[in-house]
């Protein structure tokens, strides 16, 4: 989600580069964050078949929150 | 680092990373078709008004010409406001984001000067006929404002700054042979920078629509 919340789309291949998962399991958590209409899949053909990822508004609204929630908790931590 | 301080770090990175990407949105494709479309159209009507010296009886100089391009200013200002809001009403962000605050930031000081410089030429620089200063400094710090959004903006709007900044610096050396062609060098080096360039760059970054989201495509 953080990676998805830094940019516009991301590429299948760009996430599984950067979360060095495989093909199974990053396409089982993304099909799980699709089905809650946290992201959106848009499969293109570019020479080749191509699927981007990209976060909602339900799911940006969603992350942002979580990251809120983190934040307290870290705060109250600290204190 | 212990635990808190990289747990603080990590959500605060996080944090920077998500705004940085919503800045993009104020500066979109859509606002530059506006600017671009508007800009030639009335590079155009000015050019031909002054040929045939239609609007006031006389060529569109001085004050005339500042208020012509104020106007377009101001239109694609609210255009962009347009679209900025209804994207964030469309994604359920507030309409002034910590996002655009931090752009609005970078470009403010790119800004002052050619502000201070507009108000001079329309209090006394329009006497000496200094339309072409004045239009080289409009498409340099328009340049470098867009310049300085380049830590979070995309490499199109950096690409774009960059045409604006060096078409500014070329407007001297050019002056002799577009005066040649035209006749009018101000208002051929706004058409062609805030006209084309934008026009360029919202058909080269316009989103494309082709694509089909695996919603659309379930139901087919």
């Amino acid at each position: 989600m953080a990676l998805l919340a830094s940019r516009r789309t991301w590429s299948f291949q760009e996430l599984k580069a950067e979360l060095k998962m495989s093909d199974g399991n990053l396409i089982t958590h993304m099909r799980t964050l699709h089905k809650q209409g946290l992201i959106s899949i848009t499969k293109e053909f570019h020479g080749r078949p191509q699927t981007t990822y990209a976060l909602t508004g339900k799911g940006r609204a969603a992350f942002r929150e979580h990251i809120s929630a983190l934040e307290q908790i870290v705060k109250e931590w600290k204190a | 680092m212990d635990p808190r301080s990289k747990a603080e770090e990590d959500l605060r990175v996080i944090r920077t990373l998500m705004e940085r990407a919503t800045i993009y949105r104020a500066i979109s494709a859509p606002t530059a078709l506006v600017a671009g479309v508007l800009s030639i159209l009335v590079t155009v009507a000015v050019y031909w008004s002054n040929e045939h010296t239609v609007a006031f009886g006389r060529v569109i100089r001085g004050r005339q010409f500042v208020n012509v391009w104020i106007a377009v200013l101001v239109v694609a200002l609210a255009a962009n406001t347009f679209f900025v809001w209804r994207e964030a009403r469309k994604n359920c962000r507030p309409f002034v984001s910590s996002g655009m605050r931090l752009a609005l930031g970078a470009i403010a000081p790119c800004l002052l000067i050619p502000a201070a410089f507009t108000i001079w030429f329309y209090f006394t620089g329009y006497l000496g006929g200094a339309e072409l200063e004045l239009v080289m400094v409009w498409i340099v710090f328009y340049g470098l404002a867009l310049l300085s959004t380049g830590l979070f903006a995309p490499r199109s709007l950096a690409l774009l700054g960059w045409s604006f900044l060096l078409s500014g610096l070329a407007v001297p050396a050019l002056t002799d042979l577009i005066q040649d062609f035209t006749g009018d060098v101000p208002l051929v080096a706004m058409g062609t920078t805030f006209g084309l360039y934008h026009l360029v760059y919202a058909v080269c970054t316009w989103p494309r629509k082709k694509a089909r989201t695996v919603d659309q495509l379930a139901n087919e």
